[in-house]
């Protein structure tokens, strides 16, 4: 059950489908919806490399570039409450300036579930976006998350990644708690040998058990992240449901590289969890 | 220097009249300090301090002893000048100072207080008054004050003066206006720059054209490669030709290279032109075509002339130039038999050129410039720590450069040219000048005599000056231009490259350009 969940008004071109997905499932369970945007100085004006005579138009650059953040940071948040007004939907905003991995980890301690654009957070515009961003919030766990594309979606087609780790475990596990319902269609994938037969059907097994009635267990042949990728493409999938995969103590401190390539290249809402 | 001065980027009138209230205040300052160091010395100890480095002890010619063995030989009649003592310390200073303007800006925790332009004169201040600590200490009170004569009268003062005028009198002069965005507009654009940047500096002709660039392509989508190019030849290799042109050409002036040498460039300049802007013909046709239809519309509909204001500056810009050619006082004045300029002659009438810019510049001019002085303070306050800690390793360089192993032409012009592209290029075009000076002990042929009896080789100085003017476009750190180009262009919505993506460009179009201009007129 899903009671809270924090939108990350991130200002990019995600942020349509970012606030329609927000809406659909603050309808479906109820919730109340966060929006937060953030403008993190770090990220908008970091330090960069100035020839001596070049100081000055570093600086009006950059100020320039924080405007264009803080502009862009108000106008998300109109932007998110003219849609809730619209409709009906109990929501608050906030704009907060400081370090994004902070604000986020302080501002998810009471939330259920975030929703994040995939790709160009907290740039509005104004820098280049920082692919590391989303892994970064994953890392220091801010999570479980919802990276959402730039297609609205109703999360309805999802696609679980699945090798029997611990970690895709959870994941799947996690998810089924906050957002199985009986209409959506899950489809349990896992990639060449990484998991038995029959890990495999307990998983689709254990996701039926949480009322989902149209499940799938496939087997693909390929490297995780591409397949997966492809396959979510070719099926129509609107989400992915991905643990990292980290097998030991250093790659658990970290997202796993597949996790890393999905965050990187998915056109697709991804359901993070690290 | 007034809070005011930090302050830039600023749009009304007001604000304009308090930098020129401001620039006037500086006139007053520079020409009083020069005057008063007038009285310190007469143009012969100009010329000779100008050239000389700050110890100066008769010992063992060619001694590699140390110095507390070495004593005065005057009986071998071979006169040198020996290491300082613990030579190694004297030289952390400059060390400190490179390392504070390539990392401050990076760091987190430093770079908004390295904005300041206050802050880096703090440092360096302390890191030159470590330098004459360090003289004070280990070698001699005197030594001290010869190196404060050195770097300040001898080198600071001329070499700000001139890009103090070069950039208030460039800022007198505004060019506006929309045209057609084709490849021959953008490609005539950039060879004027090209040309204008010799004689006005690549400061002055950066700022001058970049915005009416960015004005006609405004409706472009592809814009990038044309700033780029812009950074390429316009910011960089168009300075070429004249010690006005880039800075360490002028420091080269200084030291006593003749102030036409540098058209022996022209070929080199002339040969990297062409090519560059060839490819960017080609490359923005190409790119033209790939335009959408809705673009190039709109660009053929929104027209504005050219307009060019504030003209009366190229006079006192051609004012500057004729005082830096004619005014040496190491020199006669050209026409007179003997009669030569008097100590910083050459100086108080730059400035008076700048002061007049600022009398009859109309106000509005200056504020469709964006002209304030931050961009010259920082210049200015950077400089007198760089000739301060500098004295140190060029006078280890003058001792000791031969045994660096280097004497190929081609050696020094990597070397400047990649030293160039990550520091600035003017510290760095000295080093290599004093490293090359060091290897010449009599003149002959192919070898220029510089002031102070003192020697170069000219196929090095060609070299050096080439790596440091040419290979300054390699980053946008390479050059001051390229990074006011590169922020103006982000200002106007230009996604310009990340540091290693415009190295990208670089590495792409002008290394295996240099690898040519080595292979044909370096070895």
């Amino acid at each position: 059950m899903i009671k809270r969940i924090l939108v990350v008004l991130g200002g990019s071109r995600f942020m349509d489908s970012l606030i329609q997905t927000s809406l659909f499932m603050a309808e479906r369970h109820g919730a109340t919806l966060t929006g937060c945007a953030v403008v993190d100085e770090d990220l908008i004006d970091p330090g960069e490399a100035v020839p001596v005579g070049g100081g000055g138009a570093g600086k009006e650059a950059r100020e320039q570039r924080l405007g264009i953040a803080r502009t862009g940071a108000l106008e998300a948040t109109h932007r998110f409450e003219e849609a809730c007004q619209a409709k009906g939907i109990a929501h608050t905003t906030e704009v907060i300036e400081g370090n994004s991995i902070e604000v986020l980890r302080e501002a998810w301690r009471f939330q259920d579930i975030g929703l994040i654009g995939v790709r160009e957070i907290f740039n509005y515009g104004a820098v280049e976006h920082d692919p590391d961003v989303v892994v970064r919030l994953i890392n220091h766990g801010v999570r479980p998350l919802i990276a959402i594309d730039s297609r609205g979606t109703r999360l309805e087609r999802v696609q679980i990644a699945f090798n029997g780790s611990p970690e895709s475990c959870k994941a799947l596990r996690q998810w089924a708690m906050i957002h199985a319902t009986p209409e959506v269609s899950v489809r349990v994938v896992t990639c060449g040998d990484e998991c038995s037969e029959a890990d495999l059907e307990a998983a689709g097994a254990y996701v039926r058990d949480h009322g989902v009635s149209k499940v799938e267990c496939v087997r693909l042949e390929g490297s995780p992240g591409a397949t997966l990728l492809a396959e979510g493409e070719a099926w129509g999938a609107d989400l992915i449901v991905a643990g990292s995969t980290g097998r030991n103590w250093l790659s658990r401190m970290v997202i796993g590289d597949t996790a890393r390539e999905l965050v990187e290249n998915t056109n697709i809402a991804l359901f993070m969890l690290h | 220097m007034s809070d005011h001065s930090e302050e830039h980027g600023g749009g009304n009138a007001g604000v304009i009249r308090g930098f020129n209230t401001i620039g006037c205040a500086i006139v007053v300052v520079l020409s009083i300090i020069g005057l008063f160091f007038m009285g310190h010395g007469h143009q012969e100890d100009h010329a000779q301090g100008a050239s000389d480095q700050p110890t100066a002890e008769v010992v063992d010619a060619g001694s590699q002893a140390t110095p507390d063995t070495q004593k005065p030989s005057e009986a071998s009649g071979e006169v040198t000048t020996k290491l300082p003592p613990l030579w190694q310390l004297g030289t952390v200073p400059f060390v400190l100072m490179l390392l504070s303007i390539a990392i401050l800006p990076l760091i987190g925790s430093t770079h908004h207080w390295w904005e300041v332009n206050r802050h880096k004169l703090m440092i360096a201040l302390i890191l030159s008054a470590l330098t004459l600590l360090y003289y004070l200490i280990f070698v001699s009170p005197s030594t001290a004050v010869l190196a404060i004569e050195h770097g300040i009268p001898g080198e600071y003062v001329p070499f700000i003066v001139l890009l103090f005028s070069l950039y208030v009198i460039s800022g007198g002069v505004n060019v506006s206006g929309d045209l057609r965005a084709t490849p021959m507009t953008n490609t005539t654009f950039i060879l004027i720059g090209t040309v204008i940047a010799s004689f006005i500096g690549t400061t002055g002709a950066s700022m001058l054209l970049i915005r009416p660039l960015l004005q006609t392509n405004a409706e472009r989508k592809h814009r990038v490669h044309t700033v780029i190019f812009f950074i390429f030849l316009v910011s960089n290799i168009g300075g070429t030709l004249l010690p006005i042109g880039d800075p360490p050409l002028f420091l080269g002036y200084l030291k006593g290279v003749p102030f036409l040498w540098t058209f022996k460039l022209f070929i080199e300049w002339l040969s990297m032109s062409i090519v560059l802007l060839v490819i960017y013909f080609i490359w923005d046709t190409i790119a033209y075509r790939t335009e959408e239809k809705k673009d190039i519309v709109a660009d053929d509909t929104i027209r504005k002339p050219l307009r060019v204001t504030g003209l009366a500056n190229f006079l006192l810009l051609g004012g500057v130039v004729l005082c830096v050619a004619l005014l040496d006082p190491a020199k006669p004045i050209p026409g007179t038999n003997d009669l030569h300029p008097f100590l910083f002659m050459r100086e108080l009438l730059m400035l008076g050129l700048a002061g007049l810019s600022l009398l009859i510049t109309r106000t509005s001019i200056r504020e469709a410039n964006r002209f304030n002085y931050f961009a010259i303070i920082e210049v200015a306050v950077i400089f007198i720590g760089i000739f301060i800690t500098m004295q140190v390793p060029l006078e280890v360089l003058k001792l000791k450069g031969a045994e660096l192993g280097l004497d190929q032409p081609w050696h020094y012009f990597w070397a400047t040219g990649i030293l160039s592209s990550f520091l600035d290029n003017a510290p760095t075009y000295l080093v290599f000048f004093q490293t090359a000076e060091s290897l010449t002990h009599e003149t002959g042929p192919g070898i220029l005599t510089l002031m102070g009896g003192e020697f170069i080789r000219e196929d090095l100085l060609v070299a050096i000056s080439l790596g440091a003017v040419f290979m300054g476009a390699n980053t946008y750190i390479g050059n001051g231009p390229n990074f006011m180009v590169k922020a103006i262009a982000e200002q106007e919505g230009v996604r310009m490259p990340s540091f290693f993506g415009y190295m990208f460009y670089s590495g792409l179009i002008l290394l295996p350009l240099f690898v040519i201009v080595t292979l044909i007129f370096i070895d």
